[in-house]
């Protein structure tokens, strides 16, 4: 009876969390982060463009890895935003919609992953370890960014849940492989964690997984699996595959391979170089500084002032692995041990000395540390005592979560996300007549490039870009990886300015302080015509009008 | 394994450790008092007696105190240039804030509660001067990748010695909890004066010192661990040399 009591109250607070973390993920959405990232741009245009036409801006039809801006990336997360863009239409609402879909469903799936674990000895713990994972900053961030990572986030998930109610129903194995396969259209990293994890789960759990009996389901999930992945195979020769070498850190490798060569031959140096290298990206991924006190340091992925996870959660996070260290004969325990040193593997392989984007997939393993520092806690304190504790963080970690996601990052990160591109599109509807030359120089930062975040807010219609590009690109499509963001549609042109020719026509010239200088608008004799300011008033972009008639 | 053999095994990680040659070159007389130091506490997780105790903490406390006095100090809510300008930002960044109470608006001033109290600069303070010390990047990979702004960053133990560190951590007895506990007490003090040493955080040398030789007290009890270890250790060694000096 008292069973049967407890399990209606933990689906009523399991409810409640997930209304929370609909309200959190939910809330100004479409205003907060203030504008689109490139990225979400081209993955809300690109959805836009294939539900519209059949075909992405490249003018291919329903391709197999998305080209946008270059990057080849797997695409489900496009597929599946094609439904929700034809819904609510082409806003950022609707661009971030599916992620933040995710990360509601994910706090389901963590959930269910917490409570399927032996070690777990108190009963309010899922509950608990899941309210904190759901609050927590980088579930939060994610939850609202418009583009794949989230996405990942839950499938990877997702295969974890499925791996764990496998070892109990084997029939699910025919589920579970091919889940774990189509996971690697969900983003770059899970290319590599995906097959780590199916290795991985069967080694580990090979007295349950690898019978006699199991064989049936296992061929059938493999084969399965195999058939997801023909389109992978079909790509899999091309330089598409290959497009991310680029982020490896081979040169910091080879210069510090030089130094250790006064002392060592190359053929050990290197070897050396890269070891110090790449454990030192790993452990930075599990050092506690980089957790819950310092965010990382591209702006476009944190939020000012508060790391991934809250200060106080260092103390669970230490207990938690203590206390995993202490039963780590248990296999369920080798397998988060297994999580928690492959998902951080595919960015300590690549140079940014700490990604949050590339190792999304450590939040599961890090959440489930924490669960069982959680526990540990609950299981040892009084419930009068933890309970109004647990509050009072709880309390204070939403405070700093608003200060810093609500307040903070709108105020202070407004160039990051492509604000002024939302004003200026406002300007360009209402000037639908004039020409308007937007400055792209040659080394354009992703946050300025500009056609892309054009063409979604103005909703162009997609044939337009589509004939503005190389018709070469649609046919050696995954080969011809260069991208150039010189674009002309519409009364749009993206270039970088050309003083020579500009000044002769009647034009509207858009650029920052330092691609339209005060001197250049003296000698050319230019007239401002907008000022576009983030919220601490910096300039962001200017507009001038062009005065053939007058210019010197 | 006999004690000497064990202070042997201490031996060989302090003299292996980059960190005390450095903090021997800055100060003979405080590189004699870490070592001291190192020895009485590596004894007293050894042994539990209470005499090598009481010889830790009558080292322990000049060497804390050579911790504050060589650190350049600032007030902690001491704010520089930068982060007034900072400041002064965010305090704009925050809507009005009011709650109607029986038909009375009460305004709330979060801003100033959040961004300029003392209590909240403290805070903020306190978070990064403690962030800082508790990194094992910093001791094991002179806080490779994410090196500090205008600190000179070394590596203080070959990296190699993390793993034996992590062990000798998850090895630590709760009888041994006392030593450990004061061990690592200059974080405290560290989190209030922050870290602003020429050589570091050296008052937590005994405590990393002890702790990564508890960690290879299994290592070196097994000849083929010691073997592939030793060889292991030397080329590391040489790469950490290598960094140092090129």
């Amino acid at each position: 009876m008292r069973r049967i009591k407890f399990q209606t109250l933990e689906i009523f607070f399991l409810f409640a969390i997930v209304v929370l973390g609909t309200i959190l993920y939910l809330t100004k959405l479409g205003s907060i982060p203030p504008g689109l990232y490139v990225d979400e741009a081209a993955t809300g245009y690109n959805a836009y463009s294939l539900l519209k036409t059949g075909r992405d801006e490249y003018g291919k039809s329903f391709p197999i890895a998305m080209r946008l801006l270059g990057s080849y990336t797997p695409p489900l997360h496009i597929y599946l935003s094609i439904p929700i863009i034809a819904i609510f239409g082409l806003t950022i609402f609707s661009t971030r919609l599916l992620s933040a879909s995710c990360g509601i469903l994910a706090i389901v799936v963590v959930f269910l992953i917490i409570k399927d674990l032996k070690i777990i000895k108190s009963k309010f713990t899922p509950l608990v370890a899941t309210l904190l994972f759901a609050v927590t900053p980088w579930t939060l961030f994610f939850s609202r960014l418009g583009y794949e990572q989230n996405l990942a986030f839950l499938m990877f998930s997702l295969s974890v849940l499925l791996v764990q109610k496998s070892l109990k129903n084997p029939k699910l194995l025919m589920l579970t492989i091919p889940i774990i396969s189509l996971s690697t259209y969900s983003d770059w990293g899970q290319r590599l964690l995906a097959p780590l994890l199916f290795i991985g789960a069967l080694v580990l759990f090979r007295k349950k997984l690898l019978t006699r009996s199991n064989f049936r389901f296992l061929a059938i999930g493999m084969l399965l699996a195999l058939l997801i992945q023909i389109p992978n195979l079909i790509i899999a020769n091309t330089f598409s595959s290959l497009n991310k070498n680029e982020h490896f850190y081979s040169n910091t490798v080879l210069i510090q391979a030089q130094k250790i060569a006064h002392f060592l031959p190359l053929t050990i140096a290197v070897p050396l170089a890269f070891i110090r290298e790449f454990l030192s990206k790993l452990f930075t991924y599990l050092s506690p500084r980089s957790l819950f006190f310092l965010p990382d340091p591209d702006p476009q992925v944190s939020t000012p002032g508060l790391s991934v996870f809250y200060p106080w959660m260092i103390i669970p996070y230490l207990l938690g692995f203590y206390t995993l260290w202490k039963e780590r004969k248990d296999t369920s325990v080798r397998f988060i041990f297994f999580l928690l040193l492959m998902s951080p593997m595919p960015a300590a392989l690549t140079r940014e000395p700490f990604h949050t984007q590339r190792t999304l997939t450590l939040l599961l393993p890090l959440t489930l540390i924490i669960a069982c520092g959680v526990d540990r806690l609950i299981k040892n304190i009084r419930t009068l005592v933890w309970l109004p504790i647990l509050t009072a963080l709880l309390f204070m970690s939403l405070v700093m979560l608003w200060r810093s996601y609500f307040i903070l990052l709108p105020q202070e990160r407004a160039d990051v996300w492509g604000y002024k591109f939302i004003k200026l599109a406002e300007f360009i509807k209402t000037n639908p007549n004039k020409t308007f030359i937007i400055d792209q120089s040659e080394r354009t930062k992703p946050q300025d490039i500009a056609y892309i975040q054009l063409a979604l807010y103005l909703k162009l219609p997609p044939e337009k870009l589509q004939a503005d590009q190389d018709s070469q690109i649609a046919k050696d499509y995954y080969n011809k990886t260069d991208f150039s963001f010189v674009h002309k549609f519409a009364n749009i042109e993206t270039k970088k300015i050309d003083w020579g020719e500009t000044v002769w026509r009647d034009e509207i010239l858009v650029g920052d302080t330092a691609a339209v200088s005060d001197p250049e608008v003296k000698l050319h004799n230019l007239t401002q015509v907008f000022e576009i300011k983030d919220p601490n008033n910096q300039i962001l972009l200017r507009g001038f009008r062009t005065n053939p008639k007058g210019s010197k | 394994m006999l004690v000497f053999k064990k202070l042997l095994l201490l031996g060989f990680v302090l003299i292996s450790s980059l960190w005390i040659w450095k903090i021997f070159n800055f100060n003979f007389l405080l590189g004699s008092v870490v070592v001291l130091t190192s020895i009485f506490l590596w004894l007293g997780l050894l042994t539990s007696k209470n005499s090598y105790y009481y010889l830790y903490v009558l080292f322990f406390i000049p060497l804390v105190f050579f911790q504050w006095k060589t650190s350049f100090k600032t007030p902690i809510t001491y704010l520089n240039e930068n982060e007034k300008l900072i400041q002064r930002i965010r305090l704009n960044a925050y809507p009005p804030f009011s709650l109607k109470i029986g038909g009375k608006t009460i305004w709330i001033p979060i801003a100033h509660w959040l961004e300029q109290r003392k209590e909240a600069i403290l805070f903020y303070k306190l978070e990064e001067n403690f962030s800082e010390v508790v990194d094992p990047n910093l001791y094991f990979f002179a806080n490779h990748p994410r090196e500090r702004v205008g600190v000179v960053e070394f590596e203080k133990f070959p990296y190699i010695l993390l793993p034996t560190f992590l062990l000798g951590i998850f090895s630590i007895k709760k009888r041994n909890l006392k030593y450990i506990l004061l061990g690592l007490s200059p974080i405290i003090l560290i989190s209030f004066i922050g870290n602003s040493n020429p050589i570091g955080p050296f008052a937590l040398f005994p405590f990393f010192a002890t702790v990564i030789s508890l960690g290879l007290l299994p290592i070196f009890s097994k000849k083929i661990f010691l073997v592939t270890g030793l060889v292991a250790f030397v080329l590391v060694f040489i790469q950490v040399f290598a960094y140092a000096t090129y």
